[in-house]
């Protein structure tokens, strides 16, 4: 019996082997969220708008995520997507009904999620490597935090460029950072707002199978907002469409869809095709 | 046969981005720099003459430059002393002025006066500099502070700073802490106002995404807040320090019995205008000297706090 050479290929210490705290994949509950902003200044306020100069952005949205499910939420731009992420991450308050993550409610920063911004917001200070040990659990043991942090980097391919300084690399590297950052936090909840979104295609591509090999490895809860519907078919178990029939009014969910074709998926799978027409249908692109 | 069994995953790692695609391996020369780790010189700018570029890259050469201004001046001054432009009086000779210096510095007065002039300095500055810091992060960081305290310190700061000599010399009297007391408000004001100023604008997002990580409080402080400041709080405790020797000349000048600005009075009082050129330089030297450690400070704290150099 011989010894297997150092293996190139990852074990599964990238995903929990080098855990201090295993976390637990978690449920998250939104029960009726609603969520308005003050009017804009410029818009009419008071008595021609309902509401006392307030904008319902998000109304009345339900639904379960089960623990360890990926949950995509599609919708046009500007329909509410962050805003319901941002209440589930604790980072803004619904204005109507709550957040529950297993079963308590959210209020203020949940340290039992992890966010993945739609800007990378790297701190510009420091290098990836530091950036990425940012999103270390507070307490990881030293070694084992820089063990971790060098996998993921490795992982999100940034290896060559772990001592840069943000400023000096790309808008798509920035984000696989990020990515990275919210990663090596090992979240009961992984929040990710369009986090291939300032990928090129071919990036993009690859960076979607290494979230399904990073969530394989570590079956942990992600919701994730994303505008690209081919992308939320191939990662989800489930998408949530975001949407509303008046295009002034606050948007609710609009198709709920279970996806039911078992990993891995090919992109090119009938039954995807046929949900992906249908989605695009619902989003007003016709004729594909 | 494999020692890894057991019920473990494997990520596949050529799934990950090849290393072709990664940006260190974009162009050989900036591949080999960057992949054997090497120190990056920043490319010249191929658009600007070539002495340009020797002197962007050689501090003794650029060091060198920088002198030949006032060596010029030196000669003009040497000439327009000597050849009966300007009287003895008016304008002695740079040689007349070094006789000065070294008279006085045998005599032990200039060392004191250098000395106590730079005690002052000192004293103020640190005192001042430290309460500007203090206070400053306090109306930065807290609204409540801000909205309490703000305009006070505000209609406080409009007041010019040589009114208060005469109520200082009042309630302190004329002595050393009336001195440093006034160095101290001169320091004071530029670092309060920086700090506080550029505490309120640091980027929400970047606060934000530090918190939603779990850091807050004075952790969020040290990591995030004062790196993002640390620019402005270096330029604040620059333009401190200029204010320093300002209001120092000025308190000296207003009455006192040492000093360089007691130096100043005293060669106008009996015509050693020999004596008052001394001081001036006197006072350009100590000025650029302690601007200098400014900028020691400036790249210990980088290293330590690892912040962004100022843009
Ligand atoms: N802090 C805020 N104050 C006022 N209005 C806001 C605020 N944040 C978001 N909004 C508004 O809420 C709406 C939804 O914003 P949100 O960022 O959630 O959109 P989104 O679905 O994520 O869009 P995109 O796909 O472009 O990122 C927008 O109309 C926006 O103007
Ligand atoms: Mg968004």
């Amino acid at each position: 019996m011989t010894a297997a050479p150092a293996s190139p290929s990852l074990n599964a210490t990238a995903g929990r082997g080098t855990r201090a705290y295993p976390v637990q994949a978690a449920t998250v509950s939104f029960d009726g969220v609603g969520k308005s902003f003050p009017a804009a200044r410029g818009t009419k306020r008071g008595a021609s708008a309902p509401g006392g100069g307030l904008r319902q952005v998000l109304s009345d949205v339900s639904f379960d995520v089960e623990p360890g499910q990926i949950v995509s939420i599609l919708g046009p731009s500007g329909c509410g997507k962050s805003t319901l992420l941002r209440a589930a991450a604790g980072l803004s308050t619904a204005t109507a009904g709550q957040v529950r993550i297993d079963g308590s409610p959210v209020s203020g920063i949940d340290p039992r999620c992890a966010v993945g911004f739609q800007e990378p917001r790297p701190l510009p200070w420091r290098s990836v490597t530091d950036n990425v040990a940012m999103g270390l659990p507070r307490g990881t043991p030293k070694a084992d935090g820089g063990r971790r942090v060098a996998e993921l980097i490795d992982l999100v391919g940034l290896t060559g460029s772990a001592g840069h300084r943000p400023a000096e690399i790309s808008g798509g590297m920035a984000q696989r950072a990020s990515l990275a950052r919210a990663l090596a936090r090992n979240p009961g909840v992984l929040l990710l707002d369009e986090p291939f979104g300032a990928l090129d295609a071919l990036t993009r591509l690859k960076m979607q199978d290494l979230l399904l090999d990073v969530h394989a490895a570590d079956p942990t809860t992600v919701l994730m907002v994303t505008h690209d519907v081919e992308e939320a078919l191939y990662l989800s178990d489930r998408v949530i469409l975001l949407g509303s029939r008046d295009p002034a009014g606050p948007a609710g969910i609009a198709e709920d869809i279970r996806i039911r074709v078992p990993r891995p998926r090919s992109r090119e799978d009938a039954e995807l095709a046929r949900l992906r027409s249908h989605l695009l249908a619902q989003l007003g692109v016709e004729g594909h | 046969m494999s020692i890894n069994t057991g019920p473990t995953r494997t990520i596949d790692r050529s799934r990950s981005v090849p290393e072709a695609e990664r940006p260190g391996a974009l162009g050989p020369a900036t591949g080999s720099a960057r992949g054997s780790g090497m120190p990056e010189t920043p490319a010249p700018v191929r658009s600007r003459g070539s002495l340009l570029r020797a002197v962007a890259r050689n501090k003794w050469l650029a060091g060198a430059l920088g002198l030949a201004l006032p060596v010029l001046i030196l000669l003009l001054w040497h000439t327009l002393s000597s050849n009966g432009t300007f009287s003895p009086v008016q304008l002695p000779a740079p040689s007349t002025v070094l006789a000065a210096g070294v008279e006085l510095a045998q005599r032990g007065d200039l060392w004191f006066n250098v000395a106590i002039s730079v005690q002052r300095v000192v004293l103020g500055f640190l005192i001042g500099s430290t309460l500007g810091m203090v206070l400053g992060a306090l109306i930065g960081l807290s609204r409540w502070a801000s909205v309490l305290a703000g305009p006070t310190i505000g209609a406080i700061r409009a007041v010019p700073s040589l009114a208060w000599v005469p109520l200082l010399m009042l309630w302190i009297g004329i002595g050393e802490n009336s001195k440093v007391t006034l160095v101290a408000i001169g320091a004071f004001f530029p670092v309060y106002t920086t700090v506080s100023a550029a505490l309120k604008h640091v980027d929400r997002q970047l606060i934000e995404a530090a918190r939603s990580f779990g850091i807050t409080g004075l952790q969020l402080f040290f990591q995030v807040q004062l790196p993002a400041v640390l620019p402005s709080v270096i330029s604040g405790l620059r333009l401190a320090l200029a204010q320093a020797w300002l209001f120092l000349v000025a308190a000296e000048l207003l009455g006192a019995a040492m000093g360089l600005g007691f130096l100043l009075t005293e060669s106008q009082g009996n015509g050693r205008t020999d004596r008052l050129l001394l001081a001036i330089l006197l006072l350009a030297i100590l000025g650029k000297l302690s601007d200098a450690l400014v900028g020691v400070f400036e790249r210990w704290a980088a290293r330590r706090w690892g912040a962004a150099p100022a843009a």
